[in-house]
């Protein structure tokens, strides 16, 4: 697991403590990289373990940063939150430079967690990652009847939904009624 | 009845349940049935569930938390369609069938996907239909359970097998089965000609490569058999393979004359004239480019002295002829291979 620190996506990192590496280190020195969350905590991450990201890998590519314009210019992702790029980054460090297995197991089994996760890892196009994470909700999904699957994943009936679609339609009528009354009323 | 209420309006109570079923560690949905089984269905919803038993789980037993000021939980149906069609490849036609059901957004996701089934075996007997689906457990179909089956969109076969019992004499599989299917292979058991090409017909030729027709009555009853031969599916499919009841004679071979490559078994009593002149009908085939012959008896001096062959002392039990066909520059390449059975196999070559 990467080691993280407390920084913002403006502000140079103080010294983030190195993901620990194979034994088998390579002759050239690795460059390093650093994203952040929506929390802030600053991950730094092996070039090498970012190639799982395409997003990411496509950016470095384009930038071609040096170690210290990389660590002053963390890839800020607001939109993910922190544990969950930490699960990410954890796992790009775990399969740098192995081939994927068939199957992971470790990935979360609460729907939050995993929802949020699918989310990100498509958002940073980890190709393998994603794959796992479809087949795990898949999974979670399988064997039950479509009442369970309803109740599990709150997901509304045809007939639930229309009648929330024809709520929502007359409370936006009574809204724009309402701003009308008002502005003919400012007018006045 | 008065605990039981109370059970269900004291909040610490139902956590205190719920902490009890996540200390079991049992699978999520497992634990939220046996907990409605002792507080009652209407008492808690799974999604109220599944976050107080998610945070015991993880060693957080406080009751009190106020999750007002939590985010709105997401739902399978918030992640984009792309993403919840990836979800749903890893589900086979079947189980997307179950998913259809679910609401109208789920279903426009699973027909987006191809309905196609890797196998599909159908049988027709006095009992009524039943059918397997990819080597699973056989099915009866009741309550139209195969309509609704054939009713999804893009459904489709890789290898059908249909089976109609001659006990059955209804129809029932030729009109309960879609119009027109593309299997690559096609496995019919009947017992009329007709009934084999009403069902053989449902498959279109241009995809089939493989064929098996299986007669469960003598020639006699099935009727003309000519009349298989002469559809389009047995011209164009890539391998046919007859079986049948009553073993059919040599003579049958003359009903191959336009597929390129078959299997068939000749009666125990196939002679020396029988092999030669199942020989000479080969020879005629314009298409033809191997077939299979099988004989439930050692045939190998019969071949012998059929080809004007040596027949071999030792323990060989393979051999070769060379058969040129009159007025062409072709062969028959026959060898015979044999145990307490025999295989002759034909090749055509130049």
């Amino acid at each position: 697991m990467s080691s993280t620190e407390q920084g913002t996506s403006s502000a140079a990192p103080a010294e983030p403590t190195t993901a620990p590496e194979s034994a088998a280190a390579p002759e050239v020195p690795e460059s390093f990289y650093y994203v952040h969350g929506k929390d802030k905590v600053v991950h730094k991450v092996s070039a090498g373990a970012l190639q799982h990201s395409a997003l990411i890998h496509g950016m470095i590519s384009n930038l071609g940063y040096t170690e210290e314009q990389a660590k002053a210019n963390p890839f800020p992702f607001e939109n993910i939150d922190g544990d969950i790029l930490q699960m990410v980054v954890d796992w790009c460090n775990q399969h740098k430079g192995k081939p994927t297995p068939p199957e992971d197991t470790n990935l979360p089994k609460q729907k939050e967690k995993l929802f949020d996760l699918v989310l990100a890892v498509n958002y940073l196009e980890i190709k393998e990652l994603l794959t796992y994470c479809c087949k795990q909700v898949a999974m979670m999904v399988k064997g039950k009847s479509p009442e369970e699957i309803r109740e599990i994943w709150m997901i509304p009936t045809d007939a639930e939904d229309e009648a929330a679609e024809k709520e929502a339609k007359k409370r936006a009528g009574k809204e724009a009624a309402g701003e009308t009354a008002a502005a003919a009323g400012d007018a006045k | 009845m008065e605990q039981s209420t109370s059970i269900k309006t004291e909040e610490p109570c139902l956590k205190t349940h719920i902490l009890f079923e996540a200390l079991e560690k049992k699978p999520i949905f497992a634990s939220y049935q046996s907990f409605c089984k002792k507080v009652g269905q209407d008492t808690m919803s799974y999604p109220d569930f599944e976050f107080w038993w998610y945070r015991f789980y993880h060693g957080q037993p406080v009751f009190d938390h106020d999750r007002s000021m939590d985010p709105v939980p997401k739902t399978l149906m918030d992640l984009p369609v792309l993403l919840m069609r990836k979800v749903t490849e890893n589900f086979d036609p079947m189980e997307r069938s179950v998913l259809r059901r679910v609401n109208r957004a789920m279903k426009d996701v699973v027909d987006s996907h191809p309905a196609v089934f890797e196998k599909i075996e159908i049988k027709s007997r006095l009992g009524g239909l039943s059918y397997r689906l990819n080597n699973k457990r056989t099915v009866y179909s009741r309550n139209g359970k195969l309509e609704k089956l054939f009713k999804i969109p893009g459904f489709n076969v890789n290898h059908l097998r249909l089976y109609n019992d001659p006990y059955r004499s209804e129809d029932d599989l030729i009109d309960l089965l879609p119009g027109s299917l593309t299997p690559k292979s096609i496995d019919i058991s009947a017992c009329t000609a007709y009934k084999i090409i009403k069902l053989l017909l449902i498959a279109k030729p241009k995809h089939l490569e493989s064929i098996h027709i299986d007669l469960l009555e003598s020639p006699q009853v099935v009727g003309p058999f000519s009349r298989i031969f002469e559809a389009q599916q047995m011209k164009q499919a890539k391998f046919v393979e007859v079986e049948s009841f009553e073993r059919l004679d040599v003579e049958f071979l003359k009903n191959f004359q336009q597929v390129r490559n078959f299997k068939m078994e000749l009666p125990r009593y196939t002679s020396e004239r029988d092999l030669r002149r199942a020989r000479d009908i080969i020879s005629t085939f314009k298409g033809f480019e191997k077939c299979e012959l099988q004989i439930f008896d050692n045939k190998i001096r019969e071949f012998c002295e059929a080809f004007g062959e040596v027949i071999p002392d030792g323990p060989s039990t393979t051999v070769y002829h060379r058969y040129q066909i009159p007025e062409s520059n072709e062969y028959l390449e026959f060898s015979i291979e044999c145990d307490s059975y025999s295989i002759i196999t034909v090749i055509k070559s130049r």
